[in-house]
């Protein structure tokens, strides 16, 4: 039978480890919610009115990809810490839950929404949904620590 | 008067009391904290990408730098204030913490940057444009500023591990929780 040894993970062996990677964590969801946030504050009609919502998803898409890869890489890591801990945290669980409806919003309907030079109440309405989702993705990831 | 008798005094101030014996109002300011990082600090990082010549290459630096100020300015705003809410809430052990004191020179040194760049880079925004190539002030800026962001944000989550050296502590008590369990504690910032 194969038995996990938290202890032998890096991540719990190391003092270091752990930290690096959370410093790892944060910079690469601030890249990546940042640029999905600069979109959409161009939605809303706030930022950036001199370019089209869908010129700034292109020229943004390949650093929100980045993020988001690196974003689940060391989220990863940092699971494997301690994964049933964290299975069982129903702070864990909301924010996949949310994490993966923004995802999947930012790629299906939010990218979009934006290529097709939307109608300002569309854009607005998308922008809003999208800022809102990624928000309450870090709220999760805090309430980790306290439920 | 020391700094532990005014630190002490400072966390005592009846609001910053409550917000440290809360439920839910310390991890929704923590949380608000961290949002704003992600949002607004993500502007920060995109500006200085920007700079560099690595991101939004269509875009003219004075688009990026003009249209995103105000809202970089209002979420500097917010994470300031939440972060001054945590610190001053646990004054106590926030004054002798080297990543504290490590970040608010991070943070001063950002309104010497500020200062220092602002003629020649960010109110100069439209010479950088009609430059056939980036100054090398500019990206000196950009990358300075990359490493003060970056250096903020790590220092901010080291001050949870930080345990002072000096306390002796009791060997072992009843309650003396596993390795692993005080792991877990020190990284959920357990007070």
């Amino acid at each position: 039978m194969l038995i996990y040894d938290l202890n032998a993970n890096p991540l719990n062996a190391n003092e270091w480890a752990f930290p690096l990677t959370e410093c790892f964590h944060i910079t690469s969801f601030a890249l990546s919610i940042g640029t999905i946030a600069l979109v959409d504050l161009r939605l809303l009609g706030l930022a950036m009115k001199h370019q089209t919502p869908g010129q700034l998803v292109k020229d943004t898409g390949l650093w929100t990809l980045a993020g988001l890869i690196i974003v689940i890489i060391s989220g990863l890591l940092i699971f494997s810490s301690d994964p049933l801990r964290y299975l069982y945290n129903s702070g864990f669980q909301y924010k996949i839950g949310v994490l993966v409806l923004a995802i999947v919003f930012n790629y299906t309907i939010h990218n979009r929404v934006a290529l097709s030079n939307p109608s300002p109440l569309t854009g607005k309405l998308v922008g809003a949904v999208s800022l809102l989702l990624w928000v309450l993705v870090p709220f999760g990831g805090i309430w980790i620590s306290f439920v | 008067m020391s700094v532990a008798t005014i630190s002490h005094q400072i966390q005592s101030i009846g609001f910053l009391t409550y917000i440290r014996e809360s439920g839910y109002t310390y991890p929704m300011i923590l949380s608000t904290h961290l949002a704003t990082i992600c949002i607004f600090g993500g502007l920060i990082l995109m500006t200085d990408l920007r700079i560099l010549g690595l991101a939004m290459r269509e875009v003219p630096v004075t688009d990026v730098v003009g249209q995103l100020r105000r809202w970089k300015q209002i979420g500097f705003v917010i994470m300031v204030t939440m972060g001054l809410l945590l610190a001053t809430s646990e004054m106590d052990k926030y004054y002798a913490n080297p990543y504290f004191l490590m970040k608010l020179c991070f943070l001063l040194l950002v309104g010497v940057h500020a200062i220092v760049f602002h003629r020649s880079v960010y109110g100069n925004t439209e010479a950088l444009d009609r430059a056939p190539q980036m100054p090398t002030v500019a990206k000196v800026a950009a990358i300075s500023s990359l490493v003060l962001w970056i250096g903020i944000a790590c220092c901010g989550r080291w001050i949870a591990y930080y345990e002072p050296k000096d306390k002796e502590k009791p060997a072992f008590t009843l309650n003396t929780p596993a390795p692993l369990e005080a792991a877990r504690d020190q990284r959920a910032g357990k007070r």
